[in-house]
């Protein structure tokens, strides 16, 4: 029996160094980034945190919406449009944008260390991983920059490092510039699916990094690529119900897409919901009406044209405040299963972008309205009111009634009612600096805009945990 | 269910068998968290009074559009309570098997087998009726499998009547399996089929499935001697063997002994009759705890999906928790303690003094968001408890009137020795509308778990709350933190008293904590959150900033309140509460001559009646974040509170 005993405890030793090895069937991140398949998985992940409701799934592009002159925001999104710098609800809102921005910034490290080793890529499949990565690691830091300034470059160099500290602004373009460039040269000439970049996808974002930033020759010169590629042309409208080909939930992908966050109602977002009242069941899943404008009040709505289809995707909805309030209707799923189940993609450039900014970018780098500017700039116009975008139409704007001031004017205005509601004006509205900023929105809203309002505060949570950012000298300006 | 079967089949052989089969079923309410009526309790304190539950048609009123101010979070209570359904069933079986081999006197080797299996299936539905909701149902079913096996050789051998002494010898193995298997679906036509067809649903969700692993070894040996009845030594030693640790930290060493004193034996306690029973106690040693989840130490990818035009991809990348390398955390721990009984043991008093050193403790550690980690689990450092018990059994009245009481109070103080990488250690930060960062905190030299946060510093001239410039710097930034409250009670303390008279008996337990502080989160949007329609506490109108008013216990009415954590949120916690009372009448059964009858009672009882407590929120004994391995201590965040009841009722036994 002691044999036994001794024996069933030798045989406990030798095989208990082995019983204590974890085997937990997961992928390990050792073994992986090897074949295609596995690398094409990476790089879906690089997407997935910009599509989480702290981003573009609802609070940053709502956010956004917030800061406009042509839209306010009601209840706990009421005082991003007194435009006194954000309150510790509306902070709570940002910090999400940073923890899921960054996220998506970590997975894009990942690829572009990993895939260079891959053992069954060929050098194409290495070379375009990276570029993407690099894409929209490029796309992340430009959204961080614009609203947070100099921010913590993390790349494959130092993404595991604990603690790094704000870098300058310039530096942060800088890499933004060169990954853009590296992705430019090496990504696919189509996307592979509609949602992933290409390399007209990286030359639009590089057009508006340069256009952001000032350099309008550069930005004119990169959005002339893309409109001579020809890859792109507008979805031609002729009624409100039209737009529905552009923005409705089933469209899979149209001719003017350049670069869109994609959604289904299996995997969807909650902006829609946001954007609506559960009286109008425009959301099948209710509805904040968190954003909302008034069809009297509001200079830029009460001015509009009411020919201009664009107007028409407005609608009135009484929300308590009486019967002027509007709501919009470019984003509606009647459909949807929930309320975080919308289907609408939401777009981030659309080609209408690309021409706009074609032509202000030239005029503004030539000091000239050429005849160009003015027929990308009515492109976009005549499509509006219901007319082929590219025959002469009578709603076109002449050459010669323009100066270079008016003219840019003009662009910006037709930009406003373009891209309402897809989180574009605040940054039209930046760019052109802070004295105009104010004044604008001051006209249109009668606030006044605190200086605080133009950067977000760096998370309490980066503050707390990471000491290379000091919260008494680090932090931006007003918080 | 429980059976048990003993067999002696020789005299140098037996085997045993066991199994108990047990069934649990759990209904939930949705109570936890959220904010601005966004859960169950929540919704219930701040729906406005001024609106009543139904539309006139008889269908819920939508709260969420009923002011154009309203909040967006905020629904009908009785949405939660009537309108989903959340339940599960769990079916355990625990069955085990030993065989006894007793080839010499004293000597047996004894094989234990034991299997848990513990299958259990939860179903959660959302009815049409469910605010804006097109019905959901969410299936989810767990299987667990534990084994264990126990091979032990023990010794028992007395010498000359004095010498007692036993050894245990072994070798122990267990592991446990968890796999899961869950489904949902959105969109049904009828609230008919609830959980029961998940394939109606309008828009299916994606199935998944976990597995997870893990395994303990061990080795043990232990020997008990004892000389005399007077003095018994214990002496033991385990080595363990983990799977969730990192190589080379899988096996932690842990000794242990203790010696005990019983004086009552000694020759020269007899001339003291009064005491009945005297025994010292020490013991001293280490143990191991291995409180973490499986595979904390690996690189594992996560998946998930994304959209590419209207189809779902794949993405595989790391999770949010970053992996790290991990050992045992291991607690030394030296124990004195005293047994005395006098007067025939009508009165008994235990008293422990205890000294516990934990080094290595396991805990979750924040990261900066930019690594793209929000936490990783680390072995951060060193603590010490040390504290006093004391239990006292008391027979106070004997006779016609009869009255035994025991009561127990103890004190602990907890202290952080030391962090490895000296910097304080933040809880994740819990966020209540615009409060955001509510943490507690580990820093050495302080108790665990402290409240972190600002000190208030009364109202700007327009009635916003000020807070104190902590670091003197000029500026009001984190850095002006400090610790504002302590969740660690100075002592806790309870009382059973059980009195009789006649056919009348009155039992009694109370319970109390005292010195302890409690974070009132849930009073955040009932008396700061101002202009989202949601209801709050009468005192907030009666005592608000305004110009004239400007030492009010709440700033000024308004919605634009920047606020932080800090002081004001902070609340005694302690409390004395009556758990349970009962008083019985025992019917003489003997007097009645009913000889079927046993015995007979009529009694009333009542639970958590009484509750004597400085605190403002409706239950003090509450601790909403509080997990073992959590930093969130003594927080109040809409927990579903405890409940009065009143309980009348006859026992009969046949």
């Amino acid at each position: 029996m002691k044999k036994i005993i001794s024996l069933i405890l030798l045989l406990a030793l030798f095989s208990c160094e082995d019983a204590l090895v974890e085997k937990p069937k997961s992928i390990a991140v050792e073994t992986f980034y090897n074949t295609k398949l596995e690398m094409e998985s990476a790089i879906a992940a690089i997407y997935a945190p910009l599509r989480t409701g702290n981003v573009f799934g609802m609070n940053y592009i709502s956010l956004i919406e917030c800061f406009t002159d042509y839209q306010y925001g009601r209840g706990s999104w009421a005082i991003n449009s007194d435009f006194q710098g954000l309150n510790a609800t509306n902070i709570g809102r940002t910090d999400g944008v940073w923890t899921d921005v960054y996220r998506s910034i970590r997975n894009a490290n990942i690829v572009i260390m990993n895939a260079p080793k891959g053992a069954q890529l060929n050098a194409t499949d290495k070379s375009q991983s990276v570029a993407e990565a690099k894409f929209l690691r490029a796309f992340s830091y430009f959204l961080l920059v614009r609203n947070w300034a100099g921010v913590p470059i993390r790349t494959e160099a130092n993404y595991d490092v604990l603690e790094v500290g704000r870098s300058s602004e310039a530096d942060v373009y800088q890499l933004i510039v060169a990954d853009l460039k590296e992705a430019e040269t090496n990504l696919p000439d189509s996307p592979s699916a509609p949602g992933r970049a290409s390399k007209w996808t990286a030359k639009t974002l590089l057009a508006d990094v340069y256009f952001y930033k000032g350099m309008n020759a550069e930005a004119a010169s990169k959005a002339a690529e893309v409109i001579a590629s020809k890859k792109y042309s507008l979805v031609p409208v002729k009624t409100v119900n039209d737009y529905y080909k552009i923005f409705g939930v089933d469209v899979v992908s149209t001719a003017e897409e350049v670069f869109y966050i994609k959604f289904s109602h299996e995997n969807g977002q909650s902006y829609t919901m946001m954007l609506h009242h559960p009286g109008s069941k425009l959301c099948g899943g209710g509805g904040y009406y968190g954003i909302y404008t008034d069809s009297d009040k509001n200079p830029i709505i009460k001015n509009w044209n009411q020919a201009d289809l664009r107007r028409g995707l407005w609608y009135n909805w009484n929300i308590g405040l009486g019967t002027t309030s509007l709501l919009t209707l470019k984003f509606i799923d009647p459909a949807a299963p929930s309320a975080s189940a919308n289907a609408n993609d939401v777009p981030v450039y659309r080609y209408g972008d690309v021409l706009l900014l074609s032509a202000e970018a030239e005029c503004r780098a030539t000091g000239k309205v050429s005849a160009d500017a003015v027929e990308r700039l009515n492109m976009v116009h005549r499509r509006a009111y219901g007319y082929d975008p590219l025959t002469v139409s009578p709603v076109d704007f002449k050459v010669s009634d323009y100066d270079k001031d008016l003219f840019i004017d003009l662009v910006i205005k037709e930009r406003c009612y373009e891209t309402a509601c897809e989180g574009k004006r605040w940054f039209d509205l930046k760019r052109l600096g802070s004295a105009k900023l104010k004044s604008i929105i001051k006209a249109n809203t009668g606030k006044d805009v605190a200086d605080k309002q133009f950067l977000w505060p760096i998370p309490v949570a980066e503050l707390s945990y990471n000491s290379k950012i000091s919260p008494t000298t680090d932090q931006n300006p007003g918080y | 269910m429980i059976a048990n079967l003993k067999h002696e089949i020789s005299k140098t052989f037996a085997i045993e068998y066991g199994v108990k089969l047990t069934k649990n079923e759990t209904n939930k309410e949705n109570s936890s968290g959220g904010n601005r009526g966004g859960s169950l309790i929540s919704a219930i304190v701040s729906a406005p009074p001024t609106l009543t539950p139904y539309n006139e048609d008889g269908t819920y009123r939508n709260l969420m559009t009923a002011y154009p101010f309203i909040s967006n979070a905020i629904y009908n209570p009785l949405n939660y309570l009537n309108e989903t359904d959340d339940n599960s069933v769990a079916n355990i079986v625990q069955a085990n098997a030993s065989v006894f081999f007793r080839p010499i006197e004293g000597l047996t080797v004894k094989i234990f087998g034991g299997i848990e299996n513990n299958d259990s299936r939860s179903d959660y539905y959302q009815s049409l009726k469910f605010l804006n909701s097109q019905g959901y149902a969410g299936v989810s079913t767990s299987q667990y499998t534990g084994i264990l096996n126990e091979n032990t050789v023990s010794y028992v051998k007395t010498i000359n009547e004095k010498h007692s002494l036993s050894a245990l010898a072994g070798f122990t193995y267990e592991d446990g399996v968890s796999k899961g298997l869950s489904g949902s679906g959105t969109g049904f036509l009828s609230d008919i089929t609830e959980t029961a067809n998940l394939s109606a649903a309008g828009t299916p969700g994606i199935p998944s499935t976990y597995y997870s692993k893990s395994t303990l070894m061990s080795y043990l040996g232990r020997i008990n001697y004892t000389y005399d009845n007077k003095y018994l030594f214990t002496a033991s030693f385990r080595a363990d063997g983990s799977s969730k640790y990192s190589e080379g930290g899988k096996w932690g060493y842990f000794p242990s002994g203790a010696f005990a004193w019983r004086v009552k034996n000694e020759r020269f306690m007899e001339n003291i009759p009064i005491i009945s029973d005297l025994k010292l106690r020490t013991s001293w040693g280490l143990t191991g705890s291995q409180a973490i989840g499986a595979y904390a130490t690996l690189n594992q990818l996560a998946s998930g999906k994304t959209v590419f035009g209207k189809t779902q991809y794949n993405t595989f990348a790391p999770g949010t928790s970053l992996p790290g390398d991990l050992k045992w955390e291991t607690t030394e721990q030296a124990d004195f303690g005293l047994d005395v009984a006098v007067l025939e043991g009508r009165f008994r008093l235990s008293a422990d003094y205890y000294i516990k050193n934990t080094r290595d403790l396991l805990n979750t550690v924040q990261l900066p968001p930019t690594l793209g980690f929000t936490q990783t689990i680390q072995n951060v450092g060193q603590i010490r408890n040390n504290g006093l018990e004391f239990t006292l059994d008391a027979g106070i009245f004997k006779g016609p009137f009869k009255w035994d009481i025991n009561a127990n109070i103890a004190f602990n103080k907890s202290k952080v020795i030391k962090l490895y990488n000296g910097q304080d250690i933040l809880s994740g930060g819990v966020g209540v509308v615009f409060i955001n960062n509510i943490q507690n905190l580990l820093r050495e030299g302080e108790p665990m778990c402290m409240f972190y946060g600002y000190q208030d510093n009364g109202y700007d001239a327009n009635g916003m709350p000020q807070y104190k410039d902590f670091n003197k710097d000029g500026l009001f930034t984190p850095a002006d933190r400090t610790i504002i409250g302590d969740p660690n009670p100075d002592f806790i303390y309870g009382l059973n008293s059980t009195m009789s008279f006649k056919n009348f008996e009155l039992t009694m337990f109370w319970q109390g904590s005292y010195g302890n502080d409690i974070a009132n989160v849930s009073a955040i949007c009932n008396t700061l959150d101002y202009g989202y329609g949601l209801n709050m506490l009468k005192e907030v109108y009666y005592n608000h900033w305004t110009p004239e008013n400007t030492n009010a216990k709440y700033p000024k009415i308004t919605n634009k309140l920047n606020m932080n954590f800090s002081e004001r949120l902070i609340e005694d916690g302690s409390y004395l509460r009556l758990r349970d009372i009962q008083l019985a009448y025992n019917v003489p059964v003997k007097a009645t001559n009913i000889s079927w009858l046993k015995n007979a009672s009529i009694y009333v009882s009542g639970q958590n009646l009484l509750t004597f407590t400085k605190y403002s929120w409706f239950d003090p004994d509450v601790n909403s974040q509080g997990g073992s391995n959590s930093l969130n201590q003594g927080m109040d965040y809409y927990t579903y509170p405890t409940s009065k009841t009143v309980t009348i009722g006859i026992k009969v036994g046949f």
